[in-house]
């Protein structure tokens, strides 16, 4: 009996033996396939709860003037951290009030903010973009249900307008920030910096665990830029093409101002322009575009000096060379005039100049000849682009000269049937001014990188076009142009400047011809003679009323050189 | 473990002993228990390093965002500063000081190292 009790007893320990034999391989086995054959699977959604993965977004450089005398850095583009306020609409109270009480904090209207925050499909509602902090503050203190903010990074210009063109300004393109047109264009990589990344550990709060291991690879900053551009003198330069739009109810306006000895570009303004705070409100983007550097006109007579140039520096001509001027000349089926129409006579080549006569211009080129005027039009970089440091410049090309009618020939002497930009022009006229070198014009004086080293801009001559005498006498011919010609209006009192005039008439938009109803006029010309310090150029896209270069971008060619003039504490001549 | 110290409690000089030394001997448990509390004590001071480590990293991460705070402070005076120095605030203040441009400049030949004028 004790014997079959024990026997049970053993039963059913053995029973249970085997049940818990049995349990712990069942969990054994769970254990193995949570643990190692679905190792993968739990790690990466593990890895997913706790790890921590951020790009590190690098701090763009930032592009800064400096000051003539103090030499101190003056911003021109920042980055500056502004505020989108949203709204979360299923979470606002009362949708009305809240409009109410936003629309002058926002200076939107009341009923755009309520379209906005009403549809309660949307979870989430951008209202306002670039709110300033102080604004954010007193949206907070009104406690109102379902409205945040969140920090964003915006590039800011603080002075608005002013270099709107040099500067461009710094867009998105599919989704990532970019720099567009001007300098935030063409030095885009150089502003950008490189993004890092940060992998680590969080905890719930998603918070980096210190002593975790983590990865970081730092962002690399963009470096910062500093232009050639005078502050100062942009903004006189803007404000006199914008007066000078308007006064003579031109489409548009431009100047350039040079340094003629290194090509630094001191000052470069079109009108109409754009605040690139705000360029996204601009409805023509043509006014993008730097008119400078991107529009191809045709010069009209301020090419002149520089068929002259040519002539004279082949010694084929003189100043005083006389030639004849009958009023008019007959080539193919054309008759070419004077842009009065009369007939002067005998004139030396300097009165060719003063009185701008178109008939004299093509007896010099003739004199010149077609393959030498060609070859000094590749010297002077007219088939090239300037290579100036900013994003869009036009490219354009010379014809062979043996693609040249005689009509063509005839018409370059006076700037007509060739194409150029404004930046071309005055660099090319900035030959004259220097000695007869070709400079590369550029528009950044120094690139500063994040670890402080610097890296300035050298000056670089790319050719020797004329002989240095040429482009003495030249000069003197050109100053004569300001005193006896139709430059007078331009003239500073006391002041050898030299200058020349343009008015062109403008190629018709059929390719027939030239548009009778459509001018542009240019005013170029540098200063003191003595030793030019500036070169300017100023042109106006069809000015209003029957009007011509000197009575349009005369005067503004002048109150550019008088501003300059007294900014270089420059002394008169006399 | 054998006594290291014997109080005999007898007042009787001669029966009072003392016992100044013995051997020392550990068994296997005595041993086994010296291991863990060892153990134990080493995993609590690399505890406590560890979260000491812990507090001053977080202390080191506010220090951080301040010094982050700061530097936008200082960023956010750069630009109210480029601000005011902005042309348009510039020409703004010089209407409101009633500045003028300037109009006649004269200019004064230096005769050796004595510049003299005379205002008539």
């Amino acid at each position: 009996m004790k014997k079959q009790k024990n026997n049970r007893i053993f039963d059913r320990l053995n029973f249970l033996f085997v049940i818990i034999i049995i349990a712990s391989i069942a969990i054994v086995f769970k254990l193995f396939n949570l643990q190692v054959v679905k190792h993968g699977y739990y790690e990466a959604l593990a890895s997913g709860q706790h790890s921590l993965f951020e790009e590190l977004v690098p701090e763009r450089g930032e592009i800064y003037v400096e000051d003539k005398f103090s030499k101190k850095l003056y911003p021109l583009a920042i980055n500056k951290k502004m505020n989108l306020v949203y709204a979360v609409p299923e979470q606002i109270e009362d949708k009305n009030a809240t409009s109410i009480l936003l629309a002058p904090l926002l200076s939107m209207s009341k009923d755009e903010i309520y379209d906005l925050i009403s549809d309660e499909k949307k979870l989430y509602v951008p209202i306002k973009h670039k709110v300033e902090g102080d604004t954010v503050e007193q949206i907070k203190n009104l406690n109102l249900s379902g409205i945040s903010y969140q920090t964003e990074d915006w590039r800011y210009y603080p002075d608005k307008v002013l270099g709107s063109h040099i500067l461009g300004f710094v867009g998105f393109v599919n989704d990532q920030k970019k720099g567009q047109y001007g300098v935030e264009g063409y030095y885009d990589n150089t502003l950008s910096g490189k993004n890092g990344f940060l992998q680590s550990e969080k905890n719930t709060l998603g918070e980096i665990i210190s002593g975790t291991k983590n990865f970081v690879q730092g962002a690399e900053d963009g470096s910062d830029i500093v232009l050639t551009i005078d502050r100062l003198i942009q903004d006189k330069v803007e404000t006199v093409v914008k007066d000078a739009v308007e006064k003579n109810g031109a489409e548009s306006g431009s100047a350039i101002v040079m340094d003629p000895q290194t090509g630094a570009i001191i000052a470069m303004a079109g009108y109409p322009n754009f605040d690139p705070n705000n360029y996204s409100e601009v409805e023509n983007v043509n006014v993008f575009s730097n008119s400078s550097i991107y529009e191809l006109y045709e010069p009209g007579s301020a090419f002149k000096p520089l068929i002259v140039s040519m002539a004279l520096d082949q010694n084929l001509i003189s100043p005083d060379t006389k030639f004849n001027d009958n009023g008019k000349m007959e080539i193919d089926e054309y008759t070419i005039q004077n842009f009065d129409k009369k007939a002067y006579g005998d004139l030396t080549v300097t009165q060719i100049l003063e009185k701008s006569n178109n008939i004299g211009m093509v007896q010099i080129a003739r004199t010149l000849g077609r393959e030498k005027m060609y070859d000094y039009m590749i010297n002077y970089g007219f088939d090239e682009n300037s290579g100036v440091d900013l994003d869009t410049e036009a490219g354009t090309i010379v014809k062979k000269p043996n693609e040249w009618s005689e009509m063509d020939f005839a018409t370059m002497s006076f700037g007509q049937g060739i194409a150029t930009t404004p930046l071309r022009l005055i660099n090319a006229i900035s030959c004259v001014a220097n000695g007869g070198r070709l400079l590369k014009p550029y528009i950044v004086k120094k690139i500063i990188r994040p670890d402080g080293s610097e890296e300035t801009t050298k000056p670089k001559a790319v050719r020797q076009v004329i002989k240095p005498e040429t482009a003495e006498t030249l000069s003197a011919m050109m100053v004569s142009v300001m005193e006896k010609g139709f430059g007078q209006p331009a003239r500073v009192e006391g002041y050898k400047i030299a200058g020349k005039t343009g008015t062109a008439q403008v190629p018709s938009s059929d390719g027939k011809g030239y548009d009778p109803n459509k001018k542009i006029t240019t005013f170029v010309g540098f200063g003191p003679i003595e030793y030019p310090r500036f070169a300017i150029l100023v042109k106006l896209n069809n000015p209003g009323g029957d009007v011509w270069a000197e009575s349009t971008t005369g005067p503004a060619f002048k109150a550019i050189a008088q501003e300059l003039l007294k900014y270089y504490q420059i002394a008169p001549s006399n | 473990m054998t006594k290291y110290l014997t109080i005999n409690k007898s007042l009787n000089s001669k029966n009072r002993n003392k016992t100044i030394k013995n051997k020392l001997s550990a068994g296997p448990v005595t041993l086994a228990i010296v291991t863990v509390v060892l153990f134990c004590a080493l995993g609590l001071l690399f505890l406590a390093q560890v979260f000491q480590s812990q507090t001053k990293s977080y202390e080191v991460l506010e220090l951080k965002q301040k010094a982050e705070e700061l530097k936008q402070d200082n960023k956010d005076l750069e630009i109210k500063s480029a601000e005011l120095r902005s042309m348009d605030h510039i020409k703004q203040s010089a209407k409101q000081l009633n500045l003028v441009d300037t109009k006649n400049i004269v200019y004064i030949n230096k005769i050796g190292n004595s510049v003299v004028v005379m205002n008539r």
